[in-house]
């Protein structure tokens, strides 16, 4: 039954890599983010419920609160560039290339 | 818990809280938060050097006197981008919280060196990068923001895998402390998590194919920004690998060793042909930053306390070396392409003198620490059996002599042209100058006496 | 019981394929919500009730009104295809893919023991442990989030300067 939780969370880990990877949307790579660290918070849980051990489930609360700063800065950061260039796409400043 | 062995962290903490409080209440007034920031680092690092023998451990911290010389270097690499940017923001009135954002950033880095636990690594990570985020896109300038924007989202996506591969440590072993998380009964599990975690790690130090996100951030961002970021968080970076690698997972090491050496070999070469490329002198100091990170790396390759001692004597020789080189970048505003030094020797000779002595020094010709560093870190990959790993990154020195002296070059050779920055004199740049002339001094101290240091540490190791 | 499962991990999957391919932003916002709520109860579903119910309220009350506002606050309506499905789009598919399959090939090679301990998923027991053990990890998040706040306030302040 727990590897079902695990075969969740590695393809939700993989569809928000695939969404950062391909969305130029600041807001909908930030999204796909949020889907990757809620991913590894699945394992985390099911970490906990296969070794009986409280630390999954707590390190999956430090996940969550991280995850909300991240949006929160991420989010200030998308603003802040909106309000310079009226634009969100991310495509000039596309990371993967040099 | 003997929690007074945190004294200098919590002395950064309360320096940082008044701080805020300064900067939402007073006045605009820069000379207040920069001097006290100033004080606050001194008397830290003063606490620091009086307990250096006081170790001990805090359930998921340790304190060792290794991490608190990792916690001297951090605290130099802050104090001089703190003086650096009392004179690069004159202008831009830059408020407290510039201040607030570097020690957060320092605090981060401070327990990153002292933890022994995944959760706490990965916290104090995450708590560095928001600071660099939030450095970066401070003064809200386009491309300052932009870089910033680029910056989180790498960030961001690495600590994703990061956090990944821990799960699948902690599925398979059932702890992350970093010295049990290795006998799991999964040994594909335990492979897979060290790989995810060392994509984290790519990010925040810098080795290929993490790389690419460093030379629009360098461009982009204030110089005092860049060169708190090129630096001590490259030694943080390195400090936990030197936890996880060389402590944790010394059983695998067979398995470990030659991936890192091929990262090492192909992040020099990375940094090296692409800054030879360059003409932004910025975007040349982002490449050699990548170029230095594959060095350093290959103290991993050999894996020998040797090649470790050597390690911490090069971040320590690099930290002065990049951050000296950046003072005086600082004096050309956001002018740094190559031609704006062009004969800048005769306008302000000063000024050139000392960019050159650091460019001599990164490009690692003695007596300078560069070559000091680059020395005892080949004589220990020799000692360990790599002749010719050491030759291939002497030939990628060579290479590098190239790029980096292109700036004295064009500092004394050419002619002065209508593109060459006009220096602005006066007491402006005091502060800058005294960055300058700390760099200077320790470059060359650490260059002629390195034993001094390497004396400290192989007590320590 | 194991309906409810296949029931959410649907549900959430939906959300996440929703957020991936929609380009109006509310509307990949609501996805997003989809998702989070789906999780929230599988983790309810997993004997980690106190983690479901403040997953439910931080993320998808939280998060999501977040991105709504910002969302709210930039003005945007449609935004243009910015669904990079070119060659590049099908790089990242085959890496992505790729990374699913080996994680795929890792459970299956490396059986992940079946039985569960029963876990204590109350309050109580969590709040000890984070108070005893975790005391070091808990501080640092709290400056964590003291950094996250005053920076996202400072990043958005109006600057006086230019």
């Amino acid at each position: 039954m727990l590897t079902h939780y695990l075969v969740l969370a590695f393809l939700l880990f993989s569809i928000g890599a695939f969404g950062v990877l391909t969305r130029r949307n600041a807001i909908a790579i930030l999204m796909a983010i949020e889907l990757m660290l809620n991913a590894s918070n699945i394992a985390l849980v099911t970490f906990s419920r296969l070794h009986g051990n409280l630390g999954g489930q707590l390190f999956a609360f430090f996940t969550i609160t991280i995850t909300v700063a991240e949006v929160a800065v991420g989010l200030a950061i998308v603003v802040l560039i909106y309000r310079l260039r009226k634009t969100v796409n991310a495509d000039e400043m596309d990371f993967l290339k040099g | 818990m003997n929690l007074s062995l945190l004294t200098p962290e919590y002395v950064v903490l309360g320096t940082a809280v008044v701080l805020l409080f300064l900067a939402f209440l007073t006045p605009r007034r820069a000379v207040i938060f920069n001097t006290f920031t100033v004080l606050g680092v001194i008397l830290a690092m003063f606490l620091e050097m009086v307990s250096l023998g006081n170790t001990g451990s805090l359930g998921m911290l340790q304190v060792t006197p290794l991490a608190r010389i990792f916690d001297l270097m951090f605290m130099a690499a802050t104090l001089l981008v703190v003086l650096m940017a009392m004179d690069y923001f004159e202008a831009r009135e830059v408020g407290g919280e510039f201040y607030f954002f570097l020690l957060m950033a320092l605090l981060a880095m401070m327990v990153l060196a002292k933890s022994v636990h995944l959760v706490v690594a990965f916290l104090a990570l995450e708590l560095l990068s928001f600071s660099l985020f939030v450095l970066v896109a401070l003064l809200q300038e386009e491309n300052a923001v932009r870089a910033a924007l680029k910056f989180f989202f790498v960030g961001a996506y690495s600590s994703s895998f990061f956090l990944m591969g821990m799960a699948l440590l902690l599925i398979s072993s059932g702890s992350l402390y970093l010295n049990q998380f290795l006998f799991g009964h999964h040994l594909a599990l335990t492979v897979v998590g060290i790989a995810l975690l060392l994509v984290g790690f790519g990010f925040k130090l810098v080795y290929v194919p993490f790389h690419l996100w460093t030379p629009d951030v360098f461009r982009g961002a204030p110089t005092p920004v860049v060169a708190f970021i090129a630096t001590a968080p490259k030694a943080a970076g390195f400090a936990l690998l030197l936890q996880v690698l060389a402590r944790a997972l010394v059983p695998y090491a067979a398995q470990w060793m030659p991936i890192v050496v091929w990262l090492a070999g192909l992040t020099m070469l990375a940094g090296n042909l692409a800054a030879l490329r360059e003409t932004n002198v910025k975007r040349i100091l982002a490449f050699s930053t990548i170029a230095h990170a594959g060095y350093l790396l290959l103290a991993f390759g050999v894996n020998t306390t040797g090649a470790y001692q050597a390690l911490t004597l090069y971040l320590l020789a690099y930290i002065f070396m990049t951050v000296g080189a950046f003072a005086g970048l600082a004096y050309l505003g956001e002018r740094t392409r190559l031609d704006n030094l062009r004969g800048l020797a005769r306008r302000d000779p000063w000024l050139a003198l000392f960019l050159s002595l650091f460019f001599v020094a990164l490009a690692g010709i003695p007596p300078t620490a560069g070559f000091a560093a680059k020395f005892y870190l080949f004589a220990e990959v020799i000692r360990a059996g790599h002749p010719a790993l050491a030759l291939y990154a002497f030939l990628n020195g060579v290479v590098s002599a190239y790029y980096y002296l292109r700036v004295p070059a064009t500092l004394y050779m050419y002619e002065a042209s209508e593109e060459t920055v006009v220096p602005v004199s006066g007491r402006r740049y005091s502060l800058l100058g005294t960055v300058m002339w700390i760099a200077v001094v320790l470059v060359f101290y650490l260059g002629i006496y390195p034993t001094t240091f390497l004396e400290v540490v192989r007590q320590v190791f | 019981m194991i309906y409810f499962f296949w029931l959410f991990a649907l549900l959430a999957l939906i959300g996440a394929l929703g957020v991936l391919l929609e380009t109006h932003p509310v509307r990949g916002a609501l996805y997003l919500l989809l998702a989070f709520l789906s999780i929230g109860f599988l983790y309810i579903l997993a004997g980690a009730p106190f983690l479901g119910f403040v997953q439910i309220i931080v993320y998808a009350g939280a998060v999501v009104v977040l991105f709504l506002v910002a969302i709210a606050v930039m003005s945007l309506r449609r935004i243009p295809d910015d669904r990079d499905l070119g060659p590049r789009g099908f790089l990242a598919l085959v890496f992505a893919g790729a990374f699913f399959l080996v994680m795929l090939a890792l459970l299956r090679h490396a059986p992940v023991p079946a039985a569960p301990t029963p876990t204590p998923g109350a309050p109580q027991p969590l709040a000890e442990a984070l108070f005893r053990q975790y005391l070091i990890p808990f501080e640092i998040v709290s400056v964590l989030l003291l950094v996250a706040i005053v920076g996202a306030i400072v990043l958005v302040r109006r600057r006086p300067g230019p």
